[in-house]
């Protein structure tokens, strides 16, 4: 507000806590940078012709319209709890509570199943190639791996319980670290050139680098890039992508949220697509296009000419044929710390969910005590430090985790749910849309941005849900998968209701939470 | 009576829409008894001028604005007037001078206040007359005492500030709009040793603790429901490493004092709207349901008493 234009009176102010940059690098780790190289070894097998560096920047304006979408929504509802406030408000709390309980099976999910790319894909090949052979085989077995996740998720809820200046200092240390890691990684490829990688990856493996290439080609490999093959690829780069909105859910404590919104969501597509496309780029000038999407391609396909140590060809493992072995372990290493970081970011979110269940007395308030001397929700750490040990276990010693293979998809109907509420939002709330910040109301011709946004957003999602069931992906689509999918929404419905129906009986119904007061 | 719903609200600045929401939250919510707890009154004003041209305009949520007079001019005033801002026509002269003169500008802020309020208590009176609902609307620290008189000349709005009320059957309710001194040197900031006498002074009557409720505007200290951004000597949040604004209680110690010394059945607070949250202290349930005054969304609280006690309570964003 300008000074001359609107008399001001000394009053109290609200005034917001996090900045758009720690914003930034919460939503850059929930998308694990460089994860991307283990996507994109699937992604260039499963369709033989992508070219990875081109997905990555395809990702990036597709991300920004969706992450426009969500900036958007936030500025009219600058609240904590992001969707599930907004779908809340404007369809329904039952079904708000669904979408979040969605997205909380969803994190703990993907931290289970990170937890061992953290021992098997990082700490075991860092231990064999320092010549710890059995104790590479040791930390890679199962039970190491169920140790390490309860360790870690001990580390967790005590970084969590230091309040969130703790975990935030903890991001960025992480954040430097990958970053640190990822220069190493790009500026040792691109200065090696695909001549020097063949002649050591062929010296050193027992396969022929150019033997690669041509059994692939004889195998069905293309041998160059497709633009079809790209597009579909993009699916699997932009899957990399989703958790760039994560500041959504931290909106209310925000610094000028409106603002510092746009830079972080924003902000974060920008970076991260770039450091993906630098990424694959990188990988590409030092070990040769053709060549990573021919040995993808063989791993892929169970080819008999793929012999290395590994089943898959990520990227982190052929570095070491691009540079000797201390800056193989060390680059291993900074790659892991993104592992870390995700997980932590996931605990973080998750730990957030169960406190605003607790407060719109969803579930019991005993989950939404607070430690006074750092003010963390302790109650809601113990709780999802509990289910995520628990589920972890599940995903070691059941298959479980295969049950969750269509997730991808579940958080698309998600997005499109969201989506929905914003199309409905300016007839269903026009309370707060009236009030919303002109970029909110901002219309090109007759239809107004955040619903164009929304309708963009919905496509995207019903694209991306589609390319993440189709049997290139997922293989033939398991009915059984699709029920659980589902029937985790409806899981979500089940809890709502029955906690509805106590409420009832004590003498408030939770329906009220979000119910606008007529104001005439 | 043995059954019992309250509704309370705090901290609407002056938000029409937020008011009305309010009174009728009485019939939507089912409410019995409806409780606002204080900073009623609005911030700023926003300068209505007229163009050469008979248009008028105004600078309003960050965009310059030209109507017609008419309608859309009163649709303006209400769009303003739902902010929590006063709306105010006049000459590009006057706003000059208004602003080179402070002593003019606090007198317009007097008399607008005094102007909205009075038009609040007519809606209030219209909706509420004839009912069985007991609305009690008290001043909060950021609410100036010229107020009082408007408020305490309403027959259908009770004002309970610095008295030990009955609400109904044997609950009785003590309010204070006061609060322990802030940074913005507001109206009603008083020192902690006040604060505690008039409490201290008003408690003394309680007939029965774990049947009172404490209507005080300020949180009590380190409750968790008192965080604010700690601020430096310019009034800006202080910063952490990594940009994150500190955080500090900045609740009253005597207001804690308070209720740990008579354990009140139920602690309803405001003054920190960022700081939405429930804690027990003691036997006391103390509640701060936040604000959301500029988006309209008036934040409450429902309790559910049965035979004294709290049976159940919900924050409802209305």
């Amino acid at each position: 507000m300008e000074k001359k234009e609107v008399f001001v009176r000394k009053a109290s102010g609200l005034v917001r806590n996090i900045s758009a940059w720690d914003a930034m690098v919460l939503n850059i780790m929930v998308m694990a940078p460089t994860a991307i190289f283990v996507y994109g070894v699937w992604a260039s097998a499963l369709y033989p012709g992508a070219d990875l560096p081109m997905t990555a920047l395809l990702a990036i304006p597709i991300s920004i319209i969706v992450g426009l979408f969500y900036a958007v929504y936030s500025a009219a509802m600058p609240r904590s709890g992001g969707d599930y406030i907004w779908i809340s408000r404007t369809l329904h709390p039952a079904i708000g509570f669904m979408c979040n309980f969605f997205l909380f099976m969803v994190m703990l999910s993907v931290a289970g199943s990170y937890v061992p790319w953290f021992t098997q894909w990082a700490l075991a090949p860092i231990l064999e190639a320092l010549g710890y052979t059995e104790l590479a085989s040791f930390v890679a077995s199962t039970e190491f791996t169920f140790i390490f996740a309860v360790i870690y998720y001990l580390i967790c809820a005590a970084i969590i319980s230091r309040g969130a200046k703790a975990s935030t200092i903890a991001l960025w240390i992480f954040f430097i670290l990958v970053i640190v890691g990822f220069v190493v990684y790009a500026a040792t490829l691109l200065s090696l050139g695909p001549e020097q990688f063949a002649a050591n990856f062929s010296a050193q493996t027992g396969m022929n680098y150019q033997a690669v290439i041509e059994t692939a080609k004889e195998a069905g490999y293309p041998g160059k890039f497709l633009l079809d093959a790209t597009l579909l690829g993009l699916a699997f780069t932009y899957i990399n992508f989703l958790g760039f909105n994560s500041t959504i859910y931290v909106a209310g404590e925000m610094k000028d949220v409106q603002k510092s919104q746009f830079i972080a969501i924003i902000g974060a597509v920008i970076i991260f697509g770039l450091i993906s496309w630098l990424g694959y780029y990188a990988t590409y000038a030092g070990m040769g296009g053709t060549f990573v999407g021919a040995i993808s391609y063989l791993a892929e396909t169970g080819h008999p000419a793929y012999t290395l140590p590994f089943a898959e060809p990520f990227f982190p493992f052929l570095f070491r044929y691009a540079t000797n072995t201390a800056t193989y372990c060390f680059y291993l290493f900074t790659w892991s710390m993104m592992i870390l970081a995700a997980i932590l970011t996931y605990i973080m979110l998750t730990v957030r969910f169960v406190f605003a269940w607790s407060f719109d007395r969803v579930i019991p308030t005993a989950l939404s005590k607070v430690d006074r001397r750092y003010n963390s929700p302790y109650m809601a750490l113990i709780f999802v430090t509990i289910i995520a040990i628990i589920l972890q276990a599940a995903w070691l010693w059941t298959p479980l985790l295969s049950y969750f293979a269509y997730i991808v998809f579940g958080w698309m109907i998600m997005q499109i749910i969201a989506s929905i509420s914003a199309i409905v939002f300016p007839y269903r709330r026009k309370d707060i849309y009236e009030k919303a910040p002109a970029i909110v109301r901002k219309k090109i011709g007759p239809i107004s941005v955040l619903t164009i946004l929304s309708i963009l957003s919905i496509i995207i999602a019903a694209w991306l849900g589609y390319a993440s069931l189709s049997p290139t992906m997922v293989g033939t689509v398991d009915p059984i998968i699709l029920v659980f999918t589902f029937g985790l929404y409806a899981l979500g419905l089940v809890i709502y209701f029955i906690s509805s129906m106590y409420h009832k009986k004590t003498g408030i119904p939770l329906e009220l939470s979000f119910k606008e007061i007529p104001p005439e | 009576m043995a059954k019992m719903r309250i509704y309370f609200t705090t901290d609407i600045h002056g938000s029409e829409v937020c008011f009305k929401k309010f009174i009728n939250a009485a019939s939507f919510y089912k409410a019995d008894i409806i409780i606002l707890g204080g900073d009623i009154t609005g911030k700023a004003i926003i300068p209505i001028t007229e163009k050469a041209d008979g248009t008028v305009q105004c600078r309003f949520l960050g965009e310059n604005i030209t109507v017609n007079k008419g309608k859309t001019l009163e649709e303006l005033i209400q769009k303003i007037r739902n902010v929590g801002f006063y709306p105010y026509i006049t000459s590009s002269a006057e706003v000059k001078e208004l602003f080179s003169n402070e002593k003019k500008m606090s007198e317009l802020f007097m008399n607008l206040s005094v102007k909205e309020l009075s038009r609040w208590l007519e809606f209030t009176e219209k909706r509420l007359k004839g009912t069985k609902t007991k609305c009690f609307i008290s001043p909060g620290n950021d609410d100036s005492q010229i107020i009082d008189r408007v408020l305490n000349s309403s027959e259908c709005i009770i004002n309970p500030n610095e008295k030990l009320v009955t609400i109904d059957g044997d609950i009785e309710m003590l309010s204070l709009g006061y609060s322990n001194i802030t940074p913005w040197k507001c109206p009603r900031d008083i020192t902690e040793e006040e604060l505690y006498r008039k409490i201290d002074q008003l408690a003394s009557a309680i007939k029965k603790p774990d049947k009172t409720i404490f209507n005080i505007h300020v949180p009590p200290y380190d409750s968790g429901i008192d965080l604010a951004p700690e601020l430096d000597a310019n009034m800006r949040p202080k910063l952490e490493p990594g940009g994150r604004v500190k955080m500090a209680p900045a609740g009253s110690k005597s207001v804690k004092d308070a209720i740990i010394k008579h354990q009140p059945l139920l602690g309803l607070h405001g003054h920190i709207h960022e700081s939405k949250g429930f804690t027990k202290i003691g036997r006391t349930l103390c509640l701060n349901p936040g604000s959301e005054y500029q988006e309209g969304i008036l934040r409450g609280a429902l309790i559910q008493l049965s035979d004294g006690k709290i049976k159940d309570f919900l924050f409802v964003a209305g």
